[in-house]
């Protein structure tokens, strides 16, 4: 498969800075999601790659073919809009074919096309129906048939689950994943959900102020935030103000924690940054390394885990403790705090 | 509950009911009693019953000024939507700040009244002042040419009257049209043009009969421009000229208003027959 090659890009919008310097090369084949809050860039990237904007400098290329220059209507791909876009006047079948029909393909074919491509997205039965007829989740469908109709070289979507609600969408992200993988299309997919990359995402591109702040696949991402930003934006780590004192030592507020990997940033202020669920809570531990003492603010039953807000001298600290442990924590109880150091990473502040 | 709040419905509607029924209903009604009234040749018209003014009407004379009204009107609607949907979706597609300045455009040459732009089209039009004399000076005629009075110069006056009107009508809709919808069709291949004739124009339906419709009534309602540039070949004025011209001219006023009678029926008919072929679809 030909991977999508971005190369220096950069897009300003009456002065400001949508896109600055974006460099990045999305696998053939693959699922790829960018990430990042509203305003980050991702969208622009993303209307860059379907030629519907044009970057003020960079290039676009996918193989040896430079998209850069070519219109929209020329580059051969498909794409999903946060608004779906689907064309009001026409039935659910005729949408569907409409790039069919573009390339000049008879009306039977069409036809057969068209109604092969509602069973592939499961929306038989529908075809001659207005669009005004649908409901939300099934609009989501006629969307995506549409953009595969062409078999195109890129599938684009921006957004395209946002309007659902939380189940639907949930059920949507899973179906959208199998049915990239059936036909391995190179897929790029714009959310500021965090969950639904980690859902989909074979690689995911995490954006912060039109630039790309760490690329990978998502559970190294997870794991190995790049940034501070990165840490915070997904899956929402601790972040503790603290000094690096050595390669693999991180002095916080009357304690010293251990790095199981050394850190690359420089020795000085830093941050150190753990997952909630890596946090283990003790009730009857001494206070030592990797261990702070802490007093329970708050406990939050989710049901299947039990949240629980722990204020220590360096700050509150969220930690996601499986539900037996509830009946263990008490609002106000004095416990201890333990970092374990292959969870932990020291990061530029 | 509800029947509490219809009773101040009734009573909200019974105003303008009043005022429609006084201002509308009563001088059409004195109009349908003046069309079958008596003339009086030397003085104003006698009550009565006839249906001579009618029959005067269908005659080959008059049914050709009311096709003659019909094909001015017709095109000029024609002609402004044309020029003023095209232009009106490529304003909606920009800044705010240049929709704005368009929409000011617009207002100002609305505010010219009918009378000027007659005028102004007559002046533009004429043998002595017109652009055929730019034409000469640039060489591509022989000589000036007087281009008014004639049928293409009502013509192109009415579709310049019409204009701010049609991009005023068309205006909200088209703006609302939301960019993704053209975007995904030229991400399916469809060029810009091809996408304006596929989705835009279908999915503009409905305005495009109302501003049709709209568009065709103003002209037929004009007497200032078919007055100034179609005078000089009494045929080549359209039906508001004529009655005009049959109630203060030749004082046949039961003539005139069997004219406007007929005129609004055949309005009616084409308004409905424009509705059922644009409007309808869903």
């Amino acid at each position: 498969m030909t991977d999508l090659v971005l190369a220096g890009l950069r897009k300003t919008y009456a002065g400001t800075t949508a896109l600055d310097d974006v460099s990045l090369t999305v696998p053939g084949g693959g699922f790829t999601c960018l990430l990042g809050p509203s305003g980050c860039g991702k969208t622009t990237l993303l209307r860059l790659v379907a030629g519907l904007e044009r970057p003020d400098r960079g290039t676009i290329r996918l193989g040896d073919e430079d998209l850069t220059a070519l219109p929209a209507h020329r580059r051969g791909l498909g794409m999903v809009f946060q608004s779906l876009a689907l064309f009001p006047h026409m039935s659910v079948l005729d949408n569907v074919a409409y790039g069919l029909k573009v390339q000049g393909i008879a009306a039977e074919e069409r036809r057969a096309r068209g109604h092969e491509l509602l069973d592939l997205v499961q929306l038989p039965g529908v075809a001659d129906r207005q669009v005004s007829q649908l409901s939300g989740g099934q609009r989501q469908r006629v969307a995506i048939a549409r953009a595969l109709a062409l078999e195109p070289r890129l599938f684009l979507l921006d957004e395209p689950l946002s309007a659902l609600d939380a189940k639907l969408r949930e059920e949507m992200q899973v179906e959208l994943r199998q049915l990239q993988r059936r036909l391995g299309v190179t897929t790029i997919l714009v959310t500021h959900d965090q969950r639904e990359a980690m859902t989909m995402a074979d690689t995911i591109v995490v954006m912060e102020e039109g630039r790309v702040r760490q690329a990978g696949p998502p559970l190294e991402v997870y794991r190995r935030p790049a940034s501070r930003f990165v840490a915070d934006f997904l899956g929402g780590a601790n972040l503790i103000e603290a000094r690096l004192t050595g390669p693999r030592t991180v002095a916080l507020d009357g304690t010293t924690v251990a790095l199981a990997e050394p850190a690359d940033i420089e020795l000085g202020p830093a941050v150190l940054s753990i997952r909630p669920e890596a946090i283990d809570v003790e009730t009857d531990a001494e206070v030592g390394d990797n261990r702070l003492p802490a007093r329970v603010a708050f406990v939050r039953d989710l049901g299947h885990q039990v949240e629980v807000m722990l204020d220590t001298a360096s700050g509150r600290i969220t930690a996601l403790l499986p539900a037996e442990r509830r009946g263990t924590l008490s609002e106000g109880a004095a416990v201890t705090v333990r970092l374990p150091p292959d969870a932990c990473l020291a990061l530029a502040r | 509950m509800s029947a509490r709040s219809a009773a101040p419905g009734y009573a909200l509607a019974f105003g303008p009911t009043l005022g429609l029924g006084l201002l509308f209903l009563v001088p059409f009604g004195i109009m349908g009693v003046t069309s079958v009234a008596l003339r009086n040749p030397r003085g104003f018209y006698a009550p009565g019953f006839t249906l001579d003014h009618y029959e005067r009407f269908l005659s080959p004379f008059f049914g050709r000024i009311l096709l003659d009204s019909v094909l001015i009107c017709g095109l000029a609607a024609l002609i402004s939507v044309m020029i003023a949907f095209p232009t009106t979706w490529l304003v909606t597609r920009l800044s705010r700040r240049a929709q704005v300045v368009f929409l000011v455009a617009v207002l100002a040459v609305l505010s010219l009244s009918e009378v000027i732009v007659g005028f102004a089209w007559s002046k533009l039009l004429s043998r002595s002042e017109g652009v055929s004399n730019i034409l000469v000076m640039l060489g591509l005629m022989a000589e000036p040419a007087a281009w008014t009075p004639g049928f293409a110069a009502v013509v192109a006056a009415l579709s310049y009257a019409t204009l701010p009107y049609a991009a005023l009508v068309l205006y909200p809709t088209l703006s609302r049209i939301d960019p993704e919808v053209t975007e995904a069709a030229e991400t399916l291949g469809a060029s810009p043009v091809r996408t304006f004739a596929e989705i835009v124009v279908p999915m503009a339906r409905a305005p495009i009969a109302a501003c049709l419709i709209m568009a065709f009534v103003f002209t037929l309602g004009a007497y200032a421009i078919p007055n100034l540039l179609g005078s000089g070949n009494p045929v080549r004025w359209t039906i508001t000229v004529h009655i005009t011209d049959q109630a203060f001219q030749q004082s046949n006023l039961p003539f005139a208003a069997a004219m406007a009678i007929l005129l609004l029926i055949v309005t009616l008919g084409l308004i409905w027959v424009t509705q059922r072929w644009l409007g309808g679809g869903r």
